[in-house]
């Protein structure tokens, strides 16, 4: 008998809370998604789960890959810093169940344009360490 | 009561390790790893700088940068230069 932790879908779990933080601090309803909306809002957040590893038996430490799209380079750098705002201010936040323990930049925003539109895309690469107190006992 | 404990830091050891060869082997590994994992096009260049050894990964054809753009392949291709 072994009580395994179980780890939220992260990139849904953080695009939902950059959904309600956003809103609080800059007053937008801003769409945020972890896969490309069709048909795409003119300006979006796509949060996508990369990668990462689990720390230790309760704590898992994922990779997430934030994109800002809006129809300007210049709205899409500042959405951009918008968002690594709010990321910032998950340290602490929790979660039913998961608390977002540690929030550290891989790679700040930059400009990466997307071949298939015109809109534009800064992105910037988050770890997220999130601790669980959800377990499921396996035999 | 115990003493108080003075530690001194040898910057120039900490620098000679940061540029040490066998460092720049191991991340030389790492960013290959990370190189083969994003697939093809992808180049990994070192340079020795002041206080250490950087290894760079790029995308270095037309097509690898679509793949980033389009499938974030360098970007999934991270987790290959954290194996030990």
């Amino acid at each position: 008998m072994a009580y395994i932790a179980l780890f939220p879908d992260a990139a849904e779990r953080i695009a939902d809370a950059i959904q309600v933080r956003h809103r609080a601090a800059f007053g937008s309803a801003l769409v945020t998604t972890n896969r490309t909306p069709s048909p795409r809002p003119a300006e979006f957040v796509k949060v996508i789960l990369v990668g990462g590893t689990q720390r230790d038996r309760v704590t898992d430490v994922p990779t997430l890959a934030v994109e800002a799209w809006a129809a300007t380079r210049s709205r899409a750098a500042a959405l951009a810093q918008e968002v690594r705002a709010v990321i910032a201010s998950l340290e602490g936040a929790t979660f039913a169940g998961y608390t977002v323990q540690d929030v550290a930049e891989f790679a700040g925003p930059g400009d990466l344009p997307d071949p298939l539109s015109d809109q534009s895309r800064y992105t910037a690469t988050y770890a997220v360490t999130i601790r669980s107190e959800i377990a499921v006992n396996i035999t | 009561m115990a003493g108080k404990i003075r530690i001194e830091m040898n910057r120039a050891g900490i620098i000679a390790a940061l540029k040490a060869p066998g460092v720049q082997a191991d991340l030389l590994r790492r960013g290959n790893a990370a190189a083969s994992a994003a697939g093809p096009g992808h180049m990994v260049t070192a340079r020795v700088g002041a206080t250490r050894v950087r290894v760079s990964v790029i995308t270095a054809t037309p097509s690898a940068k679509r793949a980033e753009a389009v499938d974030r392949s360098l970007t999934r291709a991270l987790d290959a230069a954290r194996r030990g």
